[in-house]
């Protein structure tokens, strides 16, 4: 029932709206915030130039999957920053006025608010993207190919993260403050999946693949396009493991406002 | 008719001992087997101290928790089952936290609730130009939320929960942190707003003055029971109306003795506290005047402790 894309949108457009008024002042977030993307992107060139490379992947093999998996993360943050971050509806109560909502509260908390600070990330993952690719050749393989490609990568990321972020703020719905665990399950994997997975041991790896199935929405559809040893197929693994993270966390999240309502805690 | 009708509700929360134990646990009842029922149209205080439920029990009444046994019937919905149903049928005003977007322009957030309530774009011109002329909205429309007074947003937050023309409203605390002034245009229009359009208003708070000036119907909430339900009229009878009278005397005086009222001397003041609904202040001045010759008199408005102190003691 009700058409929830379009309040969305209209919270979309009316908050792009307010940040274009201070014109000025969005540009500058916008500016160091890919100031700060560069100096992390320059850490990952240096290291991989310094050894010629990690891993048997180049330094622009290890630019574009930094920059695919900057498109990935940045779609939660743009998208849905108030599950990040959510702790504070649990603390000062404020998810009793999600609860009085006409709405499902996954919509009305996503429709909160919607981050364009954050959006920093996704113009520089797109030109970082591009600009790999051009140098790695790879446009003339098959421009709509790899498009397609990139594009289904970035859903199978986009689908991967917004999943875990859901997951991860539903926590909070049992333990309340969250916020302290957020370096473990989402600034972490977060950085250590703009490296090439096979560099950390299995054990980490397993969780990589596992757990918090980022592998997926990075390395692996980076080494489909890349042509290191996977066929396209994997893309589709990826795209269907995309889909089962985050229809696991919205089961997941269910649970949790259940649990909420019977215990109001 | 019945609007609302809680059957027999009853509300435990379980608090857990230790982590990693259960079954050990501790259970608290919020609300105990409590049955009350709301007619369309009623103007209704809900009132009781810190920890007596009534939180507990308007989160149940308004969906947000579900009881632990009993059943809910809110605008012929299940308060239980029905959550987002019944959410179009309801208007909330929590006052200590804003429904608004923090961010945006106030009209933003009509406009983004409009399309939530799936309220027409006719309906939602005459209701909103309705609003907006009863609450005084247009001096503040383009501003962002965070940048209004406390006055301002909780006129606006007024309107934004009755865009939708909900039958049942429910305000927590809506005239908290208010002055005088913003006061008295929020209890006029909701007095308009119970009157004139016949929606029924729900309301707790601890400003007794709200209470007294708007509602009919008293409902005191103690214990997760409900310990008095009557008229304003009637709980004054049962409480009284404590009320404190300061007399400054040209002379210095002892403590009195032998009055019909409690008496502290200090210097040359006398501060009398009698019950204004059972002596006049008239009785208590001729009662002291006997002392001395009498300088100043001041009438101090009852401390609303004072008086919630002696509800809860009256109803316990």
């Amino acid at each position: 029932m009700g058409d929830w894309i379009g309040v969305y949108k209209s919270v979309a457009s009316a908050t792009l709206r307010a940040r274009l008024a201070y014109r000025w002042n969005f540009v500058l977030d916008l500016v160091f915030q890919i100031i700060m993307l560069i100096a992390e992107l320059l850490v990952v060139v240096l290291i991989a130039s310094a050894v010629h490379g990690i891993a048997g992947w180049s330094v622009y093999q290890i630019v574009f999957l930094f920059g695919l998996s900057s498109l990935s993360s940045g779609l939660y943050r743009v998208f849905a920053s108030e599950f990040h971050g959510f702790d504070k509806y649990l603390v000062n109560g404020e998810f009793d006025s999600v609860l009085t909502r006409p709405a499902p509260a996954l919509v009305v908390v996503s429709a909160r608010s919607v981050d364009y600070e954050q959006a920093g990330m996704l113009v520089q993952g797109l030109a970082i993207v591009g600009y790999a690719a051009w140098r790695l050749h790879l446009w003339q393989i098959d421009g709509p190919i790899l498009l397609a490609q990139i594009l289904s990568g970035w859903i199978s990321g986009g689908a991967i993260w917004l999943g875990i972020v859901i997951a991860f703020a539903t926590l909070g719905f049992w333990t309340t403050r969250i916020d302290d665990l957020a370096p473990v399950v989402l600034y972490g994997p977060e950085t250590a999946a703009n490296y090439p997975l096979s560099i950390y041991p299995r054990a980490i790896q397993a969780i990589f693949y596992g757990i918090l199935p980022v592998a997926f929405g990075g390395y692996i559809p980076a080494r489909v396009i890349l042509h290191k040893g996977l066929s396209p197929i994997w893309l589709l693994v990826s795209f269907g493991v995309g889909a089962a993270t985050l229809a696991g966390a919205v089961g997941f999240w269910q649970i949790g406002v259940r649990r909420y309502t019977s215990t109001g805690s | 008719m019945a609007i609302v009708s809680a059957n027999n509700v009853t509300k435990t929360f379980s608090r857990p001992t230790r982590l990693f134990r259960r079954g050990n646990e501790d259970s608290v009842t919020a609300i105990d087997r409590l049955t009350l029922t709301i007619d369309q149209g009623e103007f209704l205080g809900l009132l009781g101290p810190n920890g007596a439920g009534k939180s507990t029990l308007i989160k149940m009444l308004t969906g947000i928790l579900h009881p632990t046994s009993g059943d809910i019937q809110v605008a012929g919905w299940s308060a239980q089952h029905q959550r987002a149903r019944l959410a179009m049928d309801l208007g909330i005003v929590f006052g200590q936290r804003t429904q608004l977007w923090w961010d945006l322009p106030l009209h933003e957030s009509f406009t983004i609730l409009r399309r939530m309530y799936r309220v027409s774009e006719d309906a939602y011109r005459t209701r909103l130009a309705e609003l907006a002329a009863l609450l005084d909205l247009r001096e503040f429309w383009n501003v962002p939320v965070r940048q209004l007074s406390l006055g301002q947003r909780m006129r606006g937050e007024l309107a934004a929960a009755l865009l939708h023309a909900p039958t049942l409203l429910f305000l927590d605390e809506p005239t908290i942190g208010l002055d005088v002034e913003a006061k008295a245009a929020v209890r006029q229009f909701l007095r308009t707003l119970n009157q004139e359009k016949g929606t029924t208003i729900v309301l707790t708070a601890h400003d007794m003055n709200d209470v007294e000036e708007l509602c009919r119907r008293i409902v005191v909430i103690n214990h997760g029971r409900s310990a008095f339900d009557g008229t304003m009229e009637a709980l004054h009878q049962r409480v009284g109306m404590p009320s404190r009278l300061v007399v400054t005397f040209n002379h210095s005086v002892d403590q009195l003795t032998n009055l019909p009222f409690d008496c502290q001397a200090y210097g040359n003041q006398i501060t009398a506290s009698f019950n204004r609904a059972r002596q006049s202040p008239l009785a208590v001045i001729d009662g002291l005047r006997q002392w001395g010759e009498i300088i100043d008199i001041q009438m101090q408005e009852p401390p609303l402790d004072l008086v919630m102190r002696g509800l809860y003691q009256a109803v316990r």
